[in-house]
């Protein structure tokens, strides 16, 4: 009911302004002041948790003056923190895979959420696509170097086709829908929301290849070597604060979906598709590790790579500062 | 608060909470429990998932059955682990995800499986892949694990930490609750009761100004109240009981009586002060003195039939005397005995007056009376009291000898039973008038043994001081012989003494007796006026006695002449009247002139000699009408109509009637024969 989540939300808003204002009264007295954190946003369902925790100040109340970036996809996300312009990216595991064949100057802080159906092959009902093996020898879009890239390949050899028998057209996430639509692609392999978007601008036209289970992609929040050092302060309340906006999406999942849709302007519809698919959890795992590695295999195996080796992805990781906040959350090896 | 309802709160509360923690304490074992078990199934999963991961290694490796066949065997402890209703997820969606990566396994090495005869490129890449998928499931089943079983251990361990709380809690809540009521006792039961006590017994000791001044609203409070409306009305009543005492005190003190009090043994205990000094005692004697010693020998043996009395219980009073330094002294003593509450005798009390001038001014007074008795009896008047119901309640002994009234019962009763009717009745009016308060006087004749008398009474009212009339004091003294003097009087006037006729002052009253019976009666009536023709010259040639002889022959033939219940009266001199009365003509009034004149025209005998002498007659007729004449009219009618006859010669009559006045008085008048 809307008074009960006007109320329960409200709540922690007060207690964020109270918190607030003896931060600021701290911060006058000490001359201090908010420190600023740039953060690097991909226009993603799984970014929501940094969504949270700007809209209901939790970053504020940590003390950070956190400036969301928007970016379209995590990849673009990633070279904002590569190129110094952004302190903190969200990015997928893939951009962090491709990365690291060729520099180690940043490292993963933490998996926000991880993904089971964030990422979808859409036919157009022109190229008369339907299932796996009728992709030998047609065009499909897709952004090189990002999950959506891993997704294909991996669903093209589980399904028994061999991915270079497929055209590859890399495209940018904005531009995949338009392609398929003109026709220069037969399929697209999209995430959300453009997915979404992609499906309901063809209406009819589109086909959705069933995919579920073939790829758990993990969202992350990276950062640059040289913010690892000097940053870890602001590192700590950062996930402090995304920790806290995770728990709201536990607890207050109605709302949660509210700003969602509101940051996205995503239908209710398409929210309800994706949302049983994610597991909003601030963890770093073993497994991301895992995943990175077969990712890396299969890059330097199917030729995406020049690399002869797959680097150490647990240089790549850097779990002090959620171990501050949580240890249990950390089960990598380090 | 009522002190019951907060000791009921404190019950409640304390129930509440032991049923709490006991709630509590359960949950807390139950959540441990399960928290428990489901750490040792994390454990369990995550060791089986280790030993899946080395399964997928090692079918990698060799692609043998025997490893396909275990990996299934431990892929399936592990999904039917996590199948179990019971595996509750204390984490939820860790579970889930660890639920959905499980089954999304089977089919990645089903198809692992399909490749095993398989050796071209892109078989190698497919295994490669799916390899990489099983071992990145494998590895994050591992992870869920270990995060299944890290929530576990932190549900369990808050399930702890929440049983430590209420375990120390409820001792603490407990503990607190108990000061609480020890210390609610302290303050609302027994600190006032402490208080209660303090003053109960103050006042135990006499002090009614105790006060508690309670205002709680509890029921000690209420009690407080009462207990200073009861200690204020005990005050208040002792002040009015003090009062009360030292008014009888001072009433007794002060009392113009010899009061005292003796217990049993007669020893006197309290003597006021008129007694203290009468009897020359000594506030320090009292409890020491016997009664014999105190009032003395004569006046004890009075007392001490009386003592024995009163100290049976029986209140006992009787009137003494002694003679006291020469003197006289009557008393009178009440004694009254003194019971405790059960009715027995402690001793008694006396109170003695001196009733001496009483007694004297009683004698006094009784010779007093004994004197006015003596005179009132003595003197030849009748003395009485009626009271104002009419009956006698004093009277003296002149109403024996006059009225013969038995004076040993008449008083006090009626006074008509008393004298008699006959003589009470014509008293009567006067008696009520005296009664009405006014003096009554009157006369009256009664009978007496010594014959009649005449008695003049005088009935004057008695008057009470608000004016009202208690009764009437009666004096009624003789006047018998007075009243036949005057009867003797009265005649001599009346009758003229020559000729024994009536004389003017009887006329005077007849005549209008005769005029009101003529107007009653509807007769007509006469005045005949006559007189001795030549008188003068008969008294100077015979002298006065052949007068008077003349006047007396004159007046007795006047009178043989008339009828008994006519009037003959003399005038003066010569002068003579006659009244006739039921006439029913004026023939009958000439008749009888006729007749006069006829019997005075025979000769009179004076001094041995014969004399004529004649009559002229004057007659005022009055016929019945409806205004009759007065007296002196007709008398003037008369005199005129003896005027005519005298003028037309003596010895004649002339009548004249009144009604007829009017025709120039005079009327038919005939001349009567003289023979």
């Amino acid at each position: 009911m809307p008074s009960i989540s006007v109320r329960a939300a409200g709540a922690p808003h007060r207690f964020g302004l109270l918190a607030a204002f003896w931060l600021a009264l701290l911060c006058t007295t000490s001359a201090c002041a908010a420190e600023k954190l740039v953060l690097a946003v991909s226009r993603s369902p799984l970014s929501l948790p940094l969504y949270v925790a700007e809209e209901r100040r939790y970053l504020a109340e940590e003390g950070l003056e956190a400036v969301l970036v928007d970016c379209i996809g995590g990849h673009r996300c990633l070279r904002q923190v590569l190129e110094g312009r952004a302190d903190v990216a969200t990015a997928g595991e893939l951009p962090v895979v491709f990365n690291g064949f060729e520099r180690s100057d940043y490292a993963v802080l933490a998996t926000l959420v991880t993904a089971a159906d964030d990422v979808k092959l859409i036919a157009h009902a022109r190229s008369g696509i339907a299932r796996a093996r009728q992709l030998a020898g047609k065009r499909v879009g897709l952004t090189l170097g990002t999950a959506g890239h891993y997704f294909l390949d991996s669903f093209l050899l589980t399904a028994g086709v061999d991915p270079r028998s497929v055209s590859i057209v890399g495209l940018q996430p904005e531009q995949l829908l338009a392609a398929l639509q003109a026709g220069t692609v037969d399929a697209i392999v999209a995430w959300e929301p453009y997915a979404y978007e992609a499906t309901k601008a063809l209406g009819m036209q589109a086909t959705v290849l069933p995919s579920s289970g073939t790829y758990l992609q993990t969202f992350n929040l990276v950062s640059g070597r040289v913010q690892l050092q000097a940053r870890h302060d602001a590192l700590v309340r950062m996930l402090r604060a995304v920790e806290r906006a995770e728990r709201y999406i536990a607890e207050q999942p109605a709302q949660a979906q509210a700003i969602l849709r509101r940051r996205l302007q995503m239908e209710p519809a398409a929210v309800d598709a994706i949302w049983p698919g994610l597991s909003f959890r601030l963890r770093l795992d073993q497994s991301l590790i895992t995943t990175m590695e077969g990712e890396a295999r299969w890059a330097m195996r199917e030729g995406h790579v020049k690399a002869r080796s797959a680097p150490n992805f647990l240089l790549l990781v850097h779990a002090a500062p959620l171990h501050s906040v949580n240890p249990a959350a950390v089960s990598v090896a380090r | 608060m009522k002190i019951r309802t907060q000791l009921m709160a404190a019950v409640a509360f304390s129930a509440t909470v032991g049923v709490l923690a006991a709630i509590g304490v359960a949950g807390t074992v139950r959540d441990e429990d399960r928290a428990s078990d489901e750490q040792a199934r994390a454990q369990v999963t995550a060791h089986e998932v280790s030993g899946l991961l080395v399964l997928t290694q090692e079918y990698a490796r060799h692609a043998d059955d025997r490893a396909a066949q275990q990996w299934r065997l431990r892929h399936g402890a592990i999904a039917a682990t996590l199948a179990r209703d019971d595996v509750r997820a204390i984490a939820g969606p860790t579970l889930k995800e660890l639920r959905g990566v499980a089954q999304s396994m089977p089919p990645l090495f089903d198809r692992l499986e399909d490749l095993a005869g398989a050796d071209d490129d892109f078989a190698a890449r497919r295994k490669e892949v799916l390899l990489d998928q099983l071992l990145t499931s494998t590895q994050a089943m591992s992870d869920y694990a270990h995060q299944w079983y890290q929530e576990a251990a932190a549900a369990r361990q808050r399930a702890e930490t929440r049983f430590q709380v209420i375990a120390l809690a409820t001792p603490l809540v407990m503990l607190l609750l108990l000061t609480t009521v020890a210390w609610l006792v302290v303050r609302q039961v027994l600190r006032p009761m402490n208080r209660f006590v303090a003053a109960t017994a103050a006042v135990a000791d006499g002090d009614l100004s105790q006060r508690l001044g309670g205002h709680a609203e509890d029921e000690l409070g209420e009690l407080s109240r009462r207990f200073d409306h009861m200690t204020i009305a005990l005050a208040d009543s002792r002040e009015r009981q003090h009062r009360t005492e030292k008014q009888l005190r001072d009433i007794t003190e002060h009392l113009p009586a010899l009061v005292g009090q003796f217990d049993r043994e007669e020893r006197c205990l309290f003597a006021n002060r008129v007694a203290r000094n009468y009897l020359g005692l000594d506030a320090a004697q009292m409890g020491t003195l016997a009664f014999r010693n105190v009032v003395g020998e004569d006046s004890y043996a009075q007392h001490e039939p009386h003592i024995r009395r009163v100290l049976q219980g029986q209140p006992s009073h009787f009137e003494g005397h002694i003679v006291r330094k020469g003197r006289d002294v009557h008393f009178q003593v009440q004694l009254v005995p003194q019971l405790d509450d059960a009715g027995a005798v402690q001793g008694f009390y006396a109170m003695t007056f001196d009733v001496t001038a009483v007694r004297q001014a009683e004698l006094a007074r009784a010779r007093s009376e004994e004197r006015l008795r003596q005179i009132t009896d003595n003197l030849p008047v009748l003395i009485g009291y009626v009271d104002c119901e009419q009956r006698l309640l004093f009277a003296n002994a002149t109403y024996r000898d006059w009225l013969n009234v038995d004076m040993k019962t008449a008083l006090g009763r009626p006074m008509a039973e008393v004298v008699g009717e006959a003589v009470y009745a014509p008293r009567r009016p006067h008696v009520e008038r005296a009664l009405a308060g006014q003096r009554a006087e009157f006369e009256q004749e009664i009978v007496t043994p010594a014959g009649r008398r005449c008695v003049r009474s005088s009935f004057i009212p008695d008057f009470d001081a608000d004016g009202s009339v208690r009764g009437l004091y009666a004096l009624s003294t003789d006047v018998t012989v007075l009243k036949d003097t005057q009867r003797q009087l009265q005649a001599l006037a009346r009758y003229d003494t020559l000729t024994g006729l009536p004389n003017r002052l009887q006329y005077g009253e007849k005549l209008p007796e005769a005029l009101a019976r003529a107007e009653r009666s509807g007769h007509a009536i006469a005045l005949m006026f006559l007189d001795v023709d030549h008188f003068k010259s008969i008294n100077d040639s015979l002298g006065h006695a052949a007068g008077d002889a003349v006047l007396r022959e004159f007046a007795a033939r006047l009178k043989a002449c008339v009828r008994q219940t006519d009037t003959v009266a003399r005038l003066a001199g010569d002068e003579f009247v006659v009244i006739l009365e039921d006439l029913h003509d004026e023939s009958e009034a000439e008749a009888v002139a006729r007749k006069l004149l006829a019997r005075m025209a025979e000769p009179f005998q004076v001094a041995g000699r014969p004399v004529k002498v004649g009559s002229s007659i004057g007659i005022g007729y009055q016929p019945h009408t409806t205004g009759m004449a007065g007296g002196d009219a007709l008398l003037a009618l008369a005199d005129a109509a003896l005027y005519e006859a005298k003028s037309a010669g003596r010895n004649t009559f002339r009548l004249r009637d009144a009604d007829r006045r009017g025709e120039g008085g005079a009327r038919v008048s005939r001349l009567a024969p003289l023979s």
